[in-house]
Protein backbone atom coordinates (compact mmCIF):
# COMPACT_ATOMS: atom_id res chain seq x y z
CA UNK A 1 0.00 0.00 0.00
CA UNK A 2 1.49 3.35 -1.02
CA UNK A 3 1.21 6.57 0.99
CA UNK A 4 -1.79 7.91 -0.94
CA UNK A 5 -3.68 4.66 -0.43
CA UNK A 6 -2.87 4.68 3.28
CA UNK A 7 -4.10 8.26 3.62
CA UNK A 8 -7.27 7.40 1.70
CA UNK A 9 -7.92 4.44 3.98
CA UNK A 10 -7.34 6.53 7.12
CA UNK A 11 -9.78 9.16 5.81
CA UNK A 12 -12.49 6.70 4.77
CA UNK A 13 -14.70 7.62 7.71
CA UNK A 14 -14.40 11.38 7.28
CA UNK A 15 -17.89 12.52 6.25
CA UNK A 16 -18.27 14.65 3.13
CA UNK A 17 -14.60 14.33 2.22
CA UNK A 18 -13.64 16.41 -0.82
CA UNK A 19 -9.86 16.32 -0.67
CA UNK A 20 -7.05 15.92 1.83
CA UNK A 21 -3.32 16.44 2.00
CA UNK A 22 -0.65 15.12 4.33
CA UNK A 23 2.26 17.52 4.71
CA UNK A 24 5.59 17.82 6.39
CA UNK A 25 6.18 20.99 8.43
CA UNK A 26 7.74 23.45 8.58
CA UNK A 27 9.00 22.87 5.04
CA UNK A 28 5.45 22.54 3.72
CA UNK A 29 6.25 19.45 1.66
CA UNK A 30 3.31 17.48 0.31
CA UNK A 31 3.69 13.82 1.34
CA UNK A 32 0.49 12.53 -0.20
CA UNK A 33 -3.17 13.22 -0.76
CA UNK A 34 -6.67 11.89 -1.02
CA UNK A 35 -9.55 12.89 -3.28
CA UNK A 36 -9.76 13.92 -6.91
CA UNK A 37 -7.40 16.87 -6.48
CA UNK A 38 -3.97 16.94 -8.07
CA UNK A 39 -0.78 17.66 -6.15
CA UNK A 40 -1.01 21.22 -7.46
CA UNK A 41 -4.53 21.53 -6.07
CA UNK A 42 -3.39 20.19 -2.69
CA UNK A 43 -0.84 23.00 -2.34
CA UNK A 44 -3.21 25.62 -0.86
CA UNK A 45 -4.09 23.14 1.92
CA UNK A 46 -0.43 22.60 2.67
CA UNK A 47 0.23 26.35 2.78
CA UNK A 48 -2.77 26.90 5.08
CA UNK A 49 -1.56 24.15 7.42
CA UNK A 50 1.93 25.56 7.41
CA UNK A 51 0.67 29.08 8.19
CA UNK A 52 -1.50 28.22 11.16
CA UNK A 53 0.48 25.38 12.71
CA UNK A 54 3.73 27.33 12.66
CA UNK A 55 2.26 30.10 14.83
CA UNK A 56 2.45 29.75 18.61
CA UNK A 57 0.54 31.82 21.10
CA UNK A 58 3.30 33.22 23.27
CA UNK A 59 2.66 33.82 26.94
CA UNK A 60 4.11 36.92 28.60
CA UNK A 61 7.63 36.45 29.91
CA UNK A 62 7.82 34.39 33.08
CA UNK A 63 4.32 32.98 32.69
CA UNK A 64 3.00 29.77 31.15
CA UNK A 65 4.80 28.33 28.12
CA UNK A 66 3.67 29.14 24.59
CA UNK A 67 0.52 27.39 23.43
CA UNK A 68 0.95 25.12 20.42
CA UNK A 69 -2.25 24.39 18.52
CA UNK A 70 -3.04 20.89 17.28
CA UNK A 71 -6.31 21.44 15.44
CA UNK A 72 -7.87 24.14 13.27
CA UNK A 73 -11.34 24.27 11.79
CA UNK A 74 -12.18 26.80 9.07
CA UNK A 75 -15.84 27.08 8.17
CA UNK A 76 -16.91 28.86 4.99
CA UNK A 77 -20.19 28.95 3.10
CA UNK A 78 -19.80 25.64 1.29
CA UNK A 79 -16.91 23.77 2.82
CA UNK A 80 -15.04 23.00 5.99
CA UNK A 81 -11.27 22.82 6.20
CA UNK A 82 -9.81 20.87 9.12
CA UNK A 83 -6.11 20.90 9.90
CA UNK A 84 -4.78 18.29 12.31
CA UNK A 85 -1.23 18.35 13.63
CA UNK A 86 0.40 14.96 14.11
CA UNK A 87 -0.10 13.73 17.66
CA UNK A 88 3.17 11.79 17.69
CA UNK A 89 5.15 14.07 15.40
CA UNK A 90 4.49 17.81 15.42
CA UNK A 91 6.07 17.95 11.95
CA UNK A 92 3.14 16.14 10.40
CA UNK A 93 -0.05 17.90 9.30
CA UNK A 94 -3.22 16.54 7.76
CA UNK A 95 -5.46 19.09 5.99
CA UNK A 96 -8.91 17.87 5.01
CA UNK A 97 -11.66 19.62 3.05
CA UNK A 98 -15.23 18.43 3.58
CA UNK A 99 -18.63 19.63 2.47
CA UNK A 100 -20.64 21.72 4.95
CA UNK A 101 -23.45 19.21 5.39
CA UNK A 102 -21.95 16.83 7.99
CA UNK A 103 -21.99 17.58 11.68
CA UNK A 104 -18.88 19.57 12.61
CA UNK A 105 -18.19 17.49 15.71
CA UNK A 106 -18.25 14.35 13.58
CA UNK A 107 -15.86 15.91 11.07
CA UNK A 108 -13.47 16.88 13.87
CA UNK A 109 -13.54 13.51 15.62
CA UNK A 110 -13.09 11.57 12.37
CA UNK A 111 -10.13 13.70 11.25
CA UNK A 112 -8.53 13.28 14.70
CA UNK A 113 -8.82 9.56 14.23
CA UNK A 114 -7.48 9.85 10.67
CA UNK A 115 -4.23 11.54 11.72
CA UNK A 116 -3.78 8.91 14.46
CA UNK A 117 -4.35 6.13 11.94
CA UNK A 118 -1.90 7.66 9.48
CA UNK A 119 0.76 7.95 12.17
CA UNK A 120 0.07 4.38 13.18
CA UNK A 121 0.07 2.81 9.74
CA UNK A 122 2.09 4.88 7.28
CA UNK A 123 5.85 4.46 7.27
CA UNK A 124 7.16 7.99 7.14
CA UNK A 125 10.76 7.20 8.03
CA UNK A 126 11.86 8.30 4.58
CA UNK A 127 10.49 11.75 5.40
CA UNK A 128 12.40 11.90 8.66
CA UNK A 129 9.24 11.46 10.75
CA UNK B 1 7.92 48.55 39.30
CA UNK B 2 9.13 50.77 36.47
CA UNK B 3 9.52 54.47 37.16
CA UNK B 4 10.87 56.81 34.54
CA UNK B 5 10.38 58.70 31.34
CA UNK B 6 9.95 57.19 27.89
CA UNK B 7 11.17 59.93 25.57
CA UNK B 8 10.28 60.07 21.90
CA UNK B 9 12.87 61.80 19.72
CA UNK B 10 16.38 63.07 20.45
CA UNK B 11 15.25 66.55 21.54
CA UNK B 12 12.16 64.98 22.74
CA UNK B 13 8.95 65.44 20.80
CA UNK B 14 7.26 64.25 23.90
CA UNK B 15 7.24 61.53 26.46
CA UNK B 16 5.37 59.18 28.72
CA UNK B 17 6.01 59.36 32.46
CA UNK B 18 5.54 56.09 34.28
CA UNK B 19 5.49 55.54 38.04
CA UNK B 20 4.84 52.20 39.71
CA UNK B 21 4.06 50.67 36.31
CA UNK B 22 1.25 53.16 35.71
CA UNK B 23 1.15 56.08 33.31
CA UNK B 24 1.17 59.43 35.12
CA UNK B 25 1.05 61.60 32.02
CA UNK B 26 1.75 61.70 28.34
CA UNK B 27 3.02 64.91 26.80
CA UNK B 28 3.64 65.96 23.23
CA UNK B 29 5.20 69.12 21.91
CA UNK B 30 2.50 71.39 20.60
CA UNK B 31 -0.27 69.92 22.77
CA UNK B 32 0.60 71.69 26.05
CA UNK B 33 -2.03 74.32 25.35
CA UNK B 34 -4.63 71.60 24.89
CA UNK B 35 -4.27 70.35 28.49
CA UNK B 36 -4.53 73.87 29.77
CA UNK B 37 -7.75 74.39 27.77
CA UNK B 38 -9.21 71.10 29.00
CA UNK B 39 -8.47 71.99 32.63
CA UNK B 40 -9.82 75.50 32.30
CA UNK B 41 -13.04 74.29 30.70
CA UNK B 42 -13.62 71.73 33.43
CA UNK B 43 -12.50 73.86 36.42
CA UNK B 44 -13.87 76.99 38.00
CA UNK B 45 -10.77 79.02 37.13
CA UNK B 46 -10.33 81.63 34.45
CA UNK B 47 -7.19 81.78 32.39
CA UNK B 48 -5.36 84.28 34.60
CA UNK B 49 -6.16 82.35 37.80
CA UNK B 50 -4.97 79.12 36.20
CA UNK B 51 -1.70 80.86 35.26
CA UNK B 52 -1.23 82.06 38.82
CA UNK B 53 -1.92 78.61 40.24
CA UNK B 54 0.48 77.05 37.76
CA UNK B 55 3.22 79.47 38.80
CA UNK B 56 2.57 78.81 42.48
CA UNK B 57 2.78 75.05 41.95
CA UNK B 58 6.00 75.45 40.00
CA UNK B 59 7.63 77.50 42.79
CA UNK B 60 6.40 75.17 45.55
CA UNK B 61 7.24 72.00 43.59
CA UNK B 62 3.66 70.78 43.74
CA UNK B 63 1.71 68.88 41.13
CA UNK B 64 -0.72 71.18 39.32
CA UNK B 65 -3.52 68.71 38.79
CA UNK B 66 -3.56 67.35 42.31
CA UNK B 67 -3.45 70.90 43.67
CA UNK B 68 -6.43 71.85 41.52
CA UNK B 69 -8.37 68.95 43.03
CA UNK B 70 -7.15 69.52 46.62
CA UNK B 71 -8.17 73.17 46.46
CA UNK B 72 -11.59 72.33 45.04
CA UNK B 73 -10.97 73.99 41.69
CA UNK B 74 -11.94 70.91 39.73
CA UNK B 75 -13.63 67.66 40.73
CA UNK B 76 -11.49 64.53 40.86
CA UNK B 77 -13.63 62.93 38.14
CA UNK B 78 -13.34 65.93 35.85
CA UNK B 79 -9.59 66.10 36.37
CA UNK B 80 -9.20 62.40 35.67
CA UNK B 81 -11.28 62.72 32.49
CA UNK B 82 -9.28 65.72 31.27
CA UNK B 83 -5.96 64.05 31.98
CA UNK B 84 -6.97 60.79 30.30
CA UNK B 85 -8.28 62.58 27.23
CA UNK B 86 -5.15 64.67 26.93
CA UNK B 87 -2.90 61.65 27.49
CA UNK B 88 -4.75 59.69 24.80
CA UNK B 89 -4.48 62.58 22.34
CA UNK B 90 -0.75 62.91 23.04
CA UNK B 91 -0.28 59.14 22.74
CA UNK B 92 -1.83 59.19 19.25
CA UNK B 93 0.39 62.11 18.29
CA UNK B 94 3.51 60.34 19.56
CA UNK B 95 2.57 57.07 17.83
CA UNK B 96 2.71 58.86 14.49
CA UNK B 97 6.30 59.85 15.18
CA UNK B 98 9.08 57.80 13.65
CA UNK B 99 11.63 59.19 16.09
CA UNK B 100 13.74 56.95 18.28
CA UNK B 101 12.43 55.99 21.69
CA UNK B 102 14.59 56.02 24.81
CA UNK B 103 13.93 55.13 28.44
CA UNK B 104 15.45 57.04 31.37
CA UNK B 105 14.79 55.84 34.91
CA UNK B 106 13.60 58.63 37.17
CA UNK B 107 12.69 59.04 40.81
CA UNK B 108 8.98 58.91 41.49
CA UNK B 109 7.17 62.17 42.14
CA UNK B 110 4.44 60.67 44.24
CA UNK B 111 1.55 60.92 41.80
CA UNK B 112 -1.75 59.93 43.32
CA UNK B 113 -2.77 56.50 41.97
CA UNK B 114 -6.24 58.03 41.43
CA UNK B 115 -4.75 60.15 38.65
CA UNK B 116 -2.48 57.58 37.04
CA UNK B 117 -3.66 55.07 34.46
CA UNK B 118 -3.17 51.52 33.37
CA UNK B 119 -1.42 51.28 30.01
CA UNK B 120 -4.35 49.39 28.49
CA UNK B 121 -6.81 52.07 29.67
CA UNK B 122 -4.87 54.66 27.71
CA UNK B 123 -4.53 52.35 24.75
CA UNK B 124 -8.31 51.91 24.54
CA UNK B 125 -8.86 55.65 25.09
CA UNK B 126 -6.54 56.35 22.16
CA UNK B 127 -8.38 53.81 20.00
CA UNK B 128 -11.69 55.46 20.92
CA UNK B 129 -10.33 58.72 19.53
CA UNK B 130 -8.76 57.11 16.48
CA UNK B 131 -11.59 54.87 15.34
CA UNK B 132 -14.69 55.14 17.53
CA UNK B 133 -16.89 53.29 15.04
CA UNK B 134 -14.67 50.22 14.94
CA UNK B 135 -14.34 50.21 18.72
CA UNK B 136 -18.11 50.45 19.10
CA UNK B 137 -18.70 47.62 16.63
CA UNK B 138 -16.11 45.45 18.40
CA UNK B 139 -17.58 46.14 21.84
CA UNK B 140 -21.10 45.29 20.66
CA UNK B 141 -19.99 42.07 18.96
CA UNK B 142 -17.99 40.91 21.97
CA UNK B 143 -20.76 42.01 24.32
CA UNK B 144 -23.19 39.62 22.60
CA UNK B 145 -20.83 36.74 23.42
CA UNK B 146 -20.25 37.58 27.07
CA UNK B 147 -20.58 34.48 29.26
CA UNK B 148 -18.71 32.93 32.20
CA UNK B 149 -15.48 31.20 31.17
CA UNK B 150 -14.98 33.28 28.05
CA UNK B 151 -12.16 35.66 27.44
CA UNK B 152 -11.53 37.49 24.22
CA UNK B 153 -10.45 40.55 22.37
CA UNK B 154 -11.01 42.38 19.13
CA UNK B 155 -8.19 43.82 17.06
CA UNK B 156 -8.02 46.43 14.36
CA UNK B 157 -6.11 45.20 11.32
CA UNK B 158 -4.02 47.43 9.11
CA UNK B 159 -4.57 47.33 5.34
CA UNK B 160 -1.83 44.74 4.82
CA UNK B 161 -3.33 42.52 7.53
CA UNK B 162 -0.03 42.16 9.34
CA UNK B 163 -0.65 44.35 12.40
CA UNK B 164 -3.36 43.80 15.00
CA UNK B 165 -4.08 46.62 17.45
CA UNK B 166 -6.35 45.71 20.39
CA UNK B 167 -9.58 47.74 20.39
CA UNK B 168 -11.83 45.95 22.89
CA UNK B 169 -11.81 43.03 25.32
CA UNK B 170 -14.25 40.49 26.70
CA UNK B 171 -14.19 38.86 30.14
CA UNK B 172 -11.66 40.98 31.99
CA UNK B 173 -8.70 43.08 31.14
CA UNK B 174 -5.52 41.16 30.33
CA UNK B 175 -2.13 42.84 30.21
CA UNK B 176 -1.04 44.66 27.07
CA UNK B 177 1.63 41.96 26.58
CA UNK B 178 -1.02 39.22 26.64
CA UNK B 179 -3.22 41.13 24.21
CA UNK B 180 -0.31 41.80 21.93
CA UNK B 181 0.68 38.11 21.85
CA UNK B 182 -2.93 37.09 21.20
CA UNK B 183 -3.23 39.55 18.32
CA UNK B 184 0.05 38.47 16.79
CA UNK B 185 -0.96 34.82 16.93
CA UNK B 186 -4.47 35.47 15.60
CA UNK B 187 -3.04 37.16 12.48
CA UNK B 188 -1.90 33.72 11.32
CA UNK B 189 -5.51 32.52 11.03
CA UNK B 190 -6.77 34.91 8.30
CA UNK B 191 -3.44 34.41 6.54
CA UNK B 192 -4.01 30.65 6.52
CA UNK B 193 -7.55 31.21 5.31
CA UNK B 194 -6.35 33.36 2.41
CA UNK B 195 -4.07 30.54 1.30
CA UNK B 196 -7.11 28.29 1.10
CA UNK B 197 -8.93 30.89 -0.97
CA UNK B 198 -12.56 30.80 0.20
CA UNK B 199 -13.92 33.52 2.53
CA UNK B 200 -14.07 32.03 6.02
CA UNK B 201 -17.07 32.50 8.27
CA UNK B 202 -15.33 31.49 11.47
CA UNK B 203 -12.54 29.26 12.73
CA UNK B 204 -11.79 27.18 15.80
CA UNK B 205 -8.26 26.54 17.00
CA UNK B 206 -7.58 23.98 19.72
CA UNK B 207 -4.58 23.02 21.78
CA UNK B 208 -4.16 19.54 23.18
CA UNK B 209 -5.03 20.71 26.70
CA UNK B 210 -5.65 24.41 27.06
CA UNK B 211 -9.00 24.94 25.42
CA UNK B 212 -10.30 26.30 22.16
CA UNK B 213 -10.14 29.71 20.57
CA UNK B 214 -12.61 30.95 18.03
CA UNK B 215 -11.25 33.44 15.52
CA UNK B 216 -13.23 35.39 12.95
CA UNK B 217 -12.85 38.64 11.08
CA UNK B 218 -15.04 41.17 9.40
CA UNK B 219 -13.84 44.25 7.50
CA UNK B 220 -10.92 45.61 9.51
CA UNK B 221 -11.77 43.81 12.75
CA UNK B 222 -10.33 40.52 13.93
CA UNK B 223 -12.00 38.75 16.88
CA UNK B 224 -10.60 36.08 19.17
CA UNK B 225 -12.60 34.42 21.94
CA UNK B 226 -11.24 31.72 24.17
CA UNK B 227 -13.63 29.13 25.59
CA UNK B 228 -12.71 27.09 28.63
CA UNK B 229 -15.25 24.30 28.14
CA UNK B 230 -16.94 22.34 25.38
CA UNK B 231 -20.37 23.78 26.10
CA UNK B 232 -19.00 27.24 25.50
CA UNK B 233 -17.37 26.12 22.22
CA UNK B 234 -20.68 24.62 21.11
CA UNK B 235 -22.59 27.79 22.01
CA UNK B 236 -20.11 29.99 20.16
CA UNK B 237 -20.20 27.72 17.11
CA UNK B 238 -24.00 27.85 17.11
CA UNK B 239 -23.79 31.63 17.27
CA UNK B 240 -21.52 31.73 14.21
CA UNK B 241 -23.72 29.32 12.31
CA UNK B 242 -26.77 31.39 13.12
CA UNK B 243 -28.36 28.62 15.20
CA UNK B 244 -28.45 30.47 18.52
Amino acid sequence: MNVDEAIARACELVPGLVQGALALLPEGLLIGGVGEATAFEHEPLVRSASRCLSACLLAPEGQAPALAFVEFLFVNEEQVLVIQRGRRSARLALAIVCTREPNLAFVLSSTRQAIRDIEGTVDLAAWGV
Amino acid sequence: MACGLLSIGPSPNGGIFVEGGRVCWVAANGLQRRLRDLLRLRSNLDEASLDRLYERCRVEGRLLGQTLVEEGRISANEFEAALRLHSAECLLYLCRSRETVSWSPRKGRGYSPRFTFRIDDLLFDAIALLTPQNQGTAQRELGRLDAPGRFGAAFLLNAAGDTAVPVATLGGRPSVETLSALGEWALSVPKASREFGAPTRFTLASTSSAGTLSVWWRDALLFVVRCDDRASVAALTAHHLGCS
